[in-house]
Order: structure tokens, then C-alpha cells, then sequence
């Protein structure tokens, strides 16, 4: 077999990133995405972890809760989201309304769609959370009770023994948030209808590329360049993170 | 333990009850749904339905391709596999990384990592074309032979940050107690991680569960179906053609409630034993 046959050199690469502008919107919005997609979850799990981290009576019950974003499948909570975020009758609008907000178009307006993505995206903090818990858990409490004894605020004790106790596990979190929210499929799939509506502005880089490779007029080879390129990007930025980890990232050995 | 001043407790409770709150909204809009008739499920969306009837859920267990209890041992089925896989050789290969050096460790594991970034879907089609060689089609094998050869990076990186965090000091008193490294990665650093362990345990579980793609790829006789599968094959019954896609979201609704009830379980005795870990944490220190 002649694995060079019908090679086109570097056309593909050469159609990427100088001729198709549909990709350039993709990448854009995945960027934008993404960036805040990261932050926002990581802060959130981590405020969730801490939360459900303290030893309150019934803490056991809320932490319960706390885990339900992991268990409801995604093609629910994008069923579930599209409901709250309805233009016409959704909770969200709804609830906005009475405070005051002027009502708004979300997933059906180009302008907020990508918005109610992150919003709906949010939801998953699950894994990040339950991560940051596991973590929490090894701190050991001799060390908050020496504190206590010296007088340490929360803030100072959050500071000084918290996150250095869990920064190898904040640095994992990191490059997973990272990577992951780069490579978000699933729930811009199903609420972009499979094609990023509306007008492509919740059109994924994942999403462009699955469509590349799967559908009609199957371009795999494509496809293929894109899924290489995105992987150089994700290297690049996993690279970086590392660099950074090494500003915050204590270790015992 | 300390105490809390009255304003903080206060303060806790109420973010507490507030968040938990808004995570409850999706499951409730779930339950709410399920008792809805088929024609209010799928027309303008309201609330409540106009009368709690449930009829969806003796619906699920009369609908002749729907055998919730098959699919739901199968699905278990890949699960333990899955994770006894993952769980053994990943901790031995996150072992490895923290105690032995080896030449170009840290390129092994930019190599490793690198892994990660590689978007699934590319990496579906070299694998299908390779398991369909092997003859595995409308197997298990497929679903979980990979994670008896250490393939989840993102577990590998897990528990090396986790073992990563356990004091020198204790490797170095098993060492002059002529430990075996086998006996220090069996005896000292197992128990130690069972926070990581429960993690991956409940991490697997949900995926197995929630997992459509894999299974989609690879099941195709009914009895081989997983729950995801199941569920997914609700929507087809009342598939109209492709133009006319319309979904039971009463249906749905209801069986996915069905199908939370196992995973609700493990959550359940998952929360228990972190809570163990904490009061073991409080020994420890």
C-alpha cells in the first residue's frame, strides 16, 4: 500500500490558517470560551470544595448535593439548560425580570450565546471539586490547630498552610481546566444544535472539527490537520502552564 | 475541633443552602418533567405538569426494548473491569515516576502527558479500525482491554500528585525497615491515597455510566446494551425519521432517573468514607 498517495503537501495546513475564516471564528471562540470557562470553574470548585470541606453538623447532606453535577448526563443538563435560558419562558428571564433586568435573547441571540454556553458549562465543576476535596482531606489538622493557637485569621491560614499543602493538586487542576476546556465538545454540541448556532458563535473548535471529519463532505484529511494544529496549540499552552506551576508548586520531596 | 462564631455558621450555611439550591434546580426540572404527559414534555415549556401521573415510570418497564436491569449488569460489567484495569497499573506507573529514576524520566512524562491533549476524536478512528482487527466487534473487550496497559494518563498524573504530597520520611522508615518496594506501594501508599482511589472510583463509575460513544461504537446486539445506550434507545422509539426528530423527554426523564438511583447509592457511601479520611486525617496529625 502507498500511504503517500494522494498526499497535497501542506495545502490543508496552508487552508487553516491563511483561507478559512469559519475556522477563525471557531478558534476565536474557543479561546474565549475557554479562558473563561477556566477561571470561573476553577474558583468555583474550589470555593465549593472548601465549603464542603468545613466540619459543620449536616455537612454529609450537602455534600451530597454537591456531587449531583457529576451524575445528571450531559444531554440532560443541555436539555435542562435550554429550558432555563428559554427567550420566551425560561426560569432565568424570568427571575430577571422581577429584578429588573431587561429579558434577553440568550442561546438564540449570536451576541449571548456564547455567554449561556459558559453559564451552562459551569455547571460541571464536579471533577475539579471533588479533586480539590480529596486534597483538603490530606491537610493534616495539626497544623490549622497550631495556627489557631498563634491567632492566624482564615484568610492567613488559607494562605499559608491551604494552598501550599494543595498546590500540586491546584497545578493538576490547572492543566486539566486548561486542556479540557479547550477541548469542549459535548455540551456545545448539543446546544449549538451540532453546528454552533447561532451564526457559528458557539461553534467549537472540537464541534468544526468533528463536522470536518464526520459529516458530509468528510474531510478527513482536514480534519486531521486541524486536530494537529489544535494539538500543537494545546502543547504550547500545557507548556506554559508548566512554567508557571513552577512559581506555585510545593512539594514535600 | 474549634468553635465557629455565630455570624460565620450563618454565613456558611446560607452559601451553603444557596448553592445547593441552584445544583437542584436541573434534577428537579428532571423529576418535574417525569411526570409530564408526552405532549406537555415536548410542547412550551412549563413547571409542573398539569397532573402528577406516573405512568412513564411502569411505561419504562413495559416498553418491550427496555430491560433496565440488563443494562444495567452490563454496565457494571465494564465498569469493574475499567477500573480494577486503571487502578492497578496506573498507581504502579505513578509509583514508579515518584520513586525510581530513570534516564529521561521527565521526557517519559512530557511524552505521557501529551497524551492528554490529543482530542478524543481523533483517536477513535485508529483504535476502532485496530479492536475491529482483533475481531472485537460487538465485544467488551474494546471498552476496557486499554485500561489494564495504563492508559489514563489523567489517572497516572492523579495519583503521582497525590503520592507526591505523602512525607519522604515515611518512604525513608519503611526503607530502613527493609520494606520491599512492593510492600511500601501495597501497605504504605495504597491506604494512604484512598481519597485518590474513591476519586478515581467515582470518576469511572459516572463515565461508565454516562458513556455513549464508546459502547455506540462497539455494542451492536441489544443484550450487550449499556444503561447510557438504553436510555439513548428511548428516543429512537419515537423517532419519526430525520426530519421529524422528536424526544419522549417524559421518557427520558424518567429513566434517567431510574438510572441515577445506582450512582446516587455510590455517592452516598463515597461521601461516608471521605468522612472517614477526614477522622483519620485528625489521627494521623
Amino acid at each position: 500500500m502507498d500511504i503517500f498517495h494522494d498526499m497535497i503537501g501542506w495545502e490543508n495546513f496552508n487552508r487553516a490558517i491563511f483561507l478559512d475564516e469559519t475556522y477563525h471564528v471557531a478558534l476565536r471562540n474557543t479561546f474565549r470560551y475557554a479562558i473563561a470557562v477556566a477561571v470561573l470553574k476553577l474558583l468555583l470548585a474550589l470555593f465549593a470544595a472548601l465549603l464542603i470541606n468545613t466540619k459543620l453538623p449536616g455537612i454529609g447532606f450537602f455534600r451530597s448535593i454537591f456531587f449531583l453535577p457529576f451524575v445528571i448526563p450531559t444531554f440532560a443538563v443541555a436539555y435542562v439548560f435550554r429550558f432555563f435560558f428559554h427567550p420566551a419562558n425560561g426560569l432565568v428571564n424570568e427571575v430577571g425580570t422581577k429584578i429588573g433586568l431587561t429579558p434577553s435573547g440568550w442561546y438564540a441571540d449570536s451576541k449571548t450565546a456564547l455567554l449561556t454556553l459558559v453559564l451552562s458549562s459551569l455547571w460541571g465543576f464536579g471533577v475539579p471539586m471533588l479533586i480539590f476535596l480529596a486534597a483538603l482531606q490530606q491537610v493534616p489538622v495539626n497544623l490549622y490547630e497550631v495556627a489557631e493557637l498563634d491567632g492566624a485569621s482564615s484568610w492567613q491560614k488559607f494562605k499559608a498552610i491551604t494552598l501550599p499543602a494543595i498546590s500540586a493538586v491546584l497545578f493538576f487542576n490547572v492543566i486539566l481546566a486548561t486542556v479540557d476546556s479547550l477541548k469542549s465538545f459535548d455540551l456545545a454540541f448539543l446546544m449549538g444544535q451540532g453546528s454552533g448556532y447561532p451564526a457559528n458563535s458557539t461553534l467549537l473548535y472540537s464541534v468544526y472539527l468533528f463536522n470536518q471529519a464526520f459529516k458530509n463532505p468528510w474531510q478527513i484529511g482536514y480534519a486531521s490537520a486541524l486536530a494537529l494544529i489544535f494539538f500543537v496549540i494545546l502543547l504550547i499552552l500545557t507548556g506554559i502552564n508548566f512554567l508557571l506551576g513552577r512559581l506555585y508548586v510545593k512539594t514535600e520531596n | 475541633m474549634k468553635t465557629r462564631s455565630r455570624p460565620v455558621t450563618f454565613f456558611l450555611y446560607g452559601t451553603l443552602i444557596v448553592t445547593s439550591l441552584m445544583l437542584l434546580l436541573p434534577l428537579l426540572s428532571l423529576i418535574l418533567t417525569s411526570f409530564k404527559t408526552f405532549e406537555e414534555a415536548i410542547g412550551v415549556y412549563r413547571w409542573f405538569p398539569k397532573q402528577f401521573n406516573f405512568n412513564n415510570y411502569r411505561e419504562i418497564f413495559e416498553l418491550e426494548n427496555f430491560d433496565y436491569w440488563l443494562y444495567f449488569r452490563n454496565t457494571m460489567f465494564i465498569f469493574v473491569m475499567k477500573v480494577v484495569g486503571t487502578i492497578l497499573t496506573c498507581t504502579l506507573t505513578a509509583y514508579a515516576l515518584i520513586r525510581f529514576n530513570v534516564k529521561f524520566k521527565s521526557l517519559w512524562f512530557t511524552i505521557m502527558l501529551s497524551v492528554i491533549l490529543l482530542p478524543g476524536e481523533l483517536l477513535a478512528i485508529p483504535m476502532y479500525q485496530f479492536y475491529l482487527g482483533f475481531g472485537w466487534f460487538d465485544t467488551y473487550y474494546p471498552l476496557f482491554t486499554a485500561c489494564f496497559f495504563a492508559t489514563d494518563v489523567f489517572m497516572i498524573f492523579l495519583f503521582r500528585q497525590f503520592f507526591m504530597s505523602v512525607p519522604k520520611e515515611l518512604f525513608e522508615a519503611a526503607e530502613v525497615d527493609g520494606a520491599s518496594e512492593f510492600k511500601i506501594y501495597w501497605r504504605i501508599l495504597m491506604p494512604l491515597s484512598r481519597p485518590a482511589i474513591l476519586t478515581c472510583l467515582i470518576l469511572y463509575f459516572t463515565g461508565t455510566y454516562n458513556e455513549l460513544y464508546g459502547p455506540m461504537l462497539y455494542l451492536s446486539s441489544p443484550s450487550k446494551w449499556t444503561m447510557a445506550q438504553g436510555i439513548k434507545s428511548i428516543e429512537d422509539v419515537f423517532n419519526l425519521g430525520p426530519r421529524d426528530y422528536i424526544v419522549p423527554w417524559n421518557l427520558v426523564s424518567s429513566a434517567t432517573l431510574l438510572s441515577l438511583i445506582p450512582v446516587m447509592a455510590l455517592f452516598f457511601i463515597a461521601q461516608k468514607q471521605f468522612m472517614e479520611s477526614v477522622a483519620r486525617t485528625g489521627i494521623k496529625g
